[in-house]
């Protein structure tokens, strides 16, 4: 999701007006400095102080808050926590989304709009719209459960929501679309020829796949991967909701850090450790991909 | 084919998939039993006439901020993607990376920030930002400036700069070569920058929950709220007539712009 | 008067030199070619006229005036630009307009202007289609009617044709000069090719490095080049090396320097300035060089390789002293085959010194 201008060459006119163009950036960027960048660096110091008291800010400097985040149990746990969601959703994601994806890239049928547009629709209705409607699908009374138990296949209803199960569920349905409109590019990318060589060299569809496909998608899957991982980590909204307040992984901590527990300096910890992930995943990703077209 | 079937069958799972959450919500919406068992047993209209009036409030708080935050954004990003785009200076790219860094940060880490700062210029200054809907306008400026200085840098490396030097060359002074001849050319860029700011601003949760409150809610935050302690069925009436909306938002935005040229079919 | 000067005008971006000391009057009315390869500084001149580059020492002067530092919007050029450079979101019409425009010239007025440049680049039925929808050939014209719509004092046109075909190219050379000549602008032509340089221009300034090195009408270039650089641009030329024996006046006696000795006739420049004894090189164009015997001039060769083109031959000769000539040889004429010695021969008049 990284927009590089390193591509575009500077207006090189000797023009005598021509330098003045810099002098138009100086409003955003003091605006963009005062309500971003200090903001943010706030929050950064904030994280190596403690509290002295309810809503007192104690004033010495400490890196006890990131001992603590190392050390603690509970808070490594989140850490984990927040980590293995990330991946189940990468991979639940790869695997539903790569078929799809290759049918994007491929197809020649006239439903291929409106396939695109059916898979980019979610994004159109609001986040928390898609978060409340997995309620009647997922609780226990909801439609999953009454097939299951229908169908025999449990004895009793599962829980499916307000639960880990819940937030994965919501966030693949939130970041499926993002998942295959990247291998959608990186699929369109493999010229169809190379497939067509390998098949008339003899090889079936899964050799094929695993020797045509997945080497020359690699670099774009780990990429793709990884934007969806960052993002699937970022997100707060999916989790508060379908976790019902209880699933904690960095995002919602930090929530309730600032919400309810009030130890500003604990939540914005958090916040720090996970924006410095977040950049360097981002940053990680558009490498990756940078690399994967030089190849390519 | 085998391998062709399983592929339908497979597509056909995910589009119902990706679809269900809300057809869910519209067939909820006029569900007149408990609204967590689906599919409903039978059906009423009751729900949408007990919508409460703090979410009628809420819409317009959303609609607000969300234009000014559009607005804005163009009135300070147009300019910065310009700068950006054409200015020749030492650390032109790194000055664009920082730019653009509020897209990378997760919207919850920039929402907590923006709290804390508030507490800040209240101990500070006693001006009082968080709970405002001017507050909640800069905190949208955070992602709306970068959306809109993205999208206007793709345009202008697209343009082709001799047409400049051409108007000016036919007499045109700097400004006025800007006006007739850089902004039509720049406009599509500038819209659709335009149109991410607002609906970013509309769907925002983290951001508007830490910056605002009371009067200055937003309704996706009215909604987070009212689904965490009093999960009822006009929440549910709510987010169907949102689903309506946007649904015919879409249709009006095909017709006026062609929602292909929106959204490029790739990302 | 719409003469335009150059005085020891200079160009330097960092510690490059890119024009060194150009000193050339365009004329006015006149069609001026500036001729050389990519980077010869050729580009940087025009723009240095049209506002866009500003020297760094030297002076513009165009119609009396030191425009030297005036911004590009305030200096009356129309340039037509390689890209055509048209603006996208307007028709013909509201192109060709956008000058007049500008100037505050009123609607009436306007319309009648525009309405006769299209008539002049003979795209009337054009006038409301927007430049997606033209070729490569119509935008051509059109930005040409929208540069001289403005009756601006100069013309400037930067390599307008490179984008062409050959055809499109030969077609819209004749274009340029019959929309030029009845509207007598000043012009100022820039482009690498010898060709359209030679039957497009009333003179041609050849370019080397940023200076210019020879500044005629086309036939003095073409017959009578100043140095081996213009020489070798502008077509071929089959060189002997040879010493200067005598001088009288225009007329010179010189002898080879290598392999058998022969003496020849020239008539050269009025300013060449050789002397007895000074070593040169003789330069003769193929078409002057004949084969067989029959004009003053002549030296044995033997034919390497002959090549037919259509209309005329070339014949690849290895000269006494190992010089490569090329011959070309008409319909009609001997035709010699591989192998065999020729006598070559051509006329005093039709050659020419360079310094070596």
């Amino acid at each position: 999701m990284s927009f590089s201008i390193a591509g575009t060459k500077p207006l090189a006119r000797d023009v005598a007006h021509g330098n003045s163009w810099q002098l138009l950036l100086l409003p955003t960027a003091i605006l963009l400095g005062v309500i971003f960048v200090i903001p943010i660096g706030d929050l950064i110091q904030l994280s190596f102080h403690t509290m002295s008291g309810p809503g007192q800010v104690d004033s010495r400097l400490t890196v006890g808050n990131y001992q603590t985040f190392i050390t603690d149990t509970f808070l490594l746990e989140i850490l984990l926590r927040t980590c293995a969601m990330g991946l189940l959703v990468v991979v639940c994601c790869l695997i539903v989304g790569f078929p799809v994806a290759y049918y994007l890239a491929r197809t020649e049928s006239r439903w291929r709009g409106m396939a695109l547009f059916l898979v980019i629709s979610p994004l159109l209705v609001s986040a928390i719209v898609r978060n409340i409607g997995w309620y009647p699908l997922l609780s226990e009374s909801g439609l999953v459960n009454s097939l299951l138990l229908k169908l025999g296949v449990v004895g009793s209803p599962l829980q499916l929501i307000n639960n880990f199960t819940g937030v994965v569920v919501g966030l693949v349905h939130a970041l499926l679309p993002f998942m295959i409109l990247t291998l959608t590019t990186v699929i369109q990318r493999i010229e169809r020829d190379l497939e067509e060589a390998a098949a008339n060299l003899g090889a079936g569809p899964l050799r094929v796949f695993c020797h045509v496909l997945l080497p020359l998608s690699l670099p774009g899957v780990v990429s793709g991967s990884l934007l969806v991982f960052t993002m699937a980590i970022s997100a707060y909204t999916t989790p508060a909701i379908l976790g019902g307040n209880r699933v904690l992984v960095m995002a919602t901590y930090i929530g309730q850090q600032f919400r309810t527990v009030l130890d500003y300096p604990a939540g914005a910890t958090a916040a720090a450790l996970l924006l410095v992930f977040a950049v360097l995943l981002t940053a990680l990703a558009s490498r990756v991909r940078t690399r994967g077209t030089d190849l390519a | 084919m085998i391998l062709s079937f399983t592929l339908r069958v497979t597509l056909a799972a995910v589009f119902i998939f990706l679809l269900a959450p809300v057809i869910v919500v519209i067939i909820t919406s006029f569900n007149g039993g408990p609204i967590f068992t689906f599919p409903p047993t039978h059906f009423t209209t009751r729900w949408f006439a007990l919508i409460k009036p703090s979410f009628i409030d809420a819409t317009y708080v959303s609609l607000i901020v969300a234009s000014g935050t559009a607005v804005l954004s163009v009135v300070f990003g147009v300019p910065a993607a310009l700068g950006l785009s054409r200015g020749q200076f030492f650390g032109r790219d790194a000055l664009g990376a920082i730019f653009l860094s509020p897209l990378m940060i997760p919207a919850l880490v920039t929402g907590v920030a923006l709290y804390q700062a508030t507490f800040v210029l209240w101990d500070m200054a006693h001006l009082q930002i968080g709970g405002t809907i001017p507050g909640l306008i800069i905190a949208h400026l955070t992602f709306g400036i970068p959306f809109v200085v993205r999208t206007v840098l793709a345009g202008d490396a697209r343009f082709e700069h001799a047409i400049e030097e051409a108007a000016l060359n036919l007499g045109a002074t700097p400004l006025q070569s800007f006006w007739r001849v850089t902004a039509p050319i720049l406009r599509p860029s500038i819209i659709s920058g335009a149109i991410f700011a607002f609906v970013m601003s509309l769907d925002d949760v983290p951001i508007a929950l830490f910056m605002g409150g009371g009067h200055a809610t937003t309704l996706p935050v009215r909604i987070f709220t009212t689904v965490e302690f009093d999960f009822g069925g006009d929440v549910m009436a709510v987010a169907s007539a949102i689903v309506g909306v946007s649904v015919v938002a879409m249709m009006l935005l095909d017709r006026l712009i062609g929602l292909g040229e929106l959204f490029g079919a790739k990302q | 008067m719409s003469e335009v000067i150059f005085e020891n005008v200079e160009k330097s971006y960092a510690d490059q030199l890119v024009v060194r000391g150009v000193n050339m009057t365009i004329r006015q009315g006149e069609f001026l070619t500036l001729l050389g390869p990519s980077g010869c500084g050729k580009t940087t001149c025009l723009r240095m006229i049209a506002g866009f580059v500003t020297p760094s020492q030297g002076r513009i002067i165009m119609a009396g005036r030191d425009i030297t530092n005036l911004p590009p919007y305030r200096r009356n050029t129309g340039m037509v630009f390689q890209s055509y450079a048209l603006f996208p979101h307007k028709t013909v019409a509201e192109n060709i307009a956008f000058g007049l425009e500008v100037r505050r010239i009123p609607r009436a007025e306007r319309a009648a202007k525009v309405a006769e440049a299209l008539r002049l680049v003979r795209l009337e039925s054009f006038a409301d289609r927007y430049p997606t929808q033209l070729s490569g050939g119509q935008r051509q014209r059109v930005a040409l009617a929208r540069a001289v719509v403005i009756k601006p004092d100069v013309l400037l046109l930067d390599e307008p044709l490179a984008a062409l075909d050959l055809k499109l190219r030969e077609e819209l050379q004749i274009e340029i000069r019959r929309v030029q000549s009845s509207l007598d602008i000043t012009t100022l032509f820039v482009t690498h090719d010898q060709s359209e340089a030679l039957s497009m221009s009333d003179r041609v300034a050849v370019m080397q490095d940023g200076r210019i090195v020879q500044i005629d009408s086309p036939d003095i270039v073409y017959e009578r080049p100043r140095t081996r650089y213009v020489a070798n641009f502008v077509g071929r030329t089959n060189l002997i090396k040879i010493a200067v024996r005598a001088r009288q006046n225009d007329t010179y006696r010189v002898e080879t320097c290598s392999g058998p000795v022969k003496a020849f006739d020239v008539i050269a420049n009025a300013d060449s300035a050789m002397n007895i004894g000074d070593r040169c090189l003789l330069g003769t164009r193929p078409e002057h060089f004949h084969v067989g015997g029959g004009h003053t001039n002549s030296c044995e060769a033997t034919v390497r390789a002959v090549t037919y083109f259509g209309s005329i031959r070339h014949v690849e000769a290895e000269g006494p002293a190992g010089e490569h000539f090329t011959i070309v040889a008409r319909a009609g004429d001997p035709i010699p085959a591989r192998g065999e010695t020729i006598v070559v021969s051509w006329r005093p008049e039709a050659c020419f010194l360079l310094p070596e």
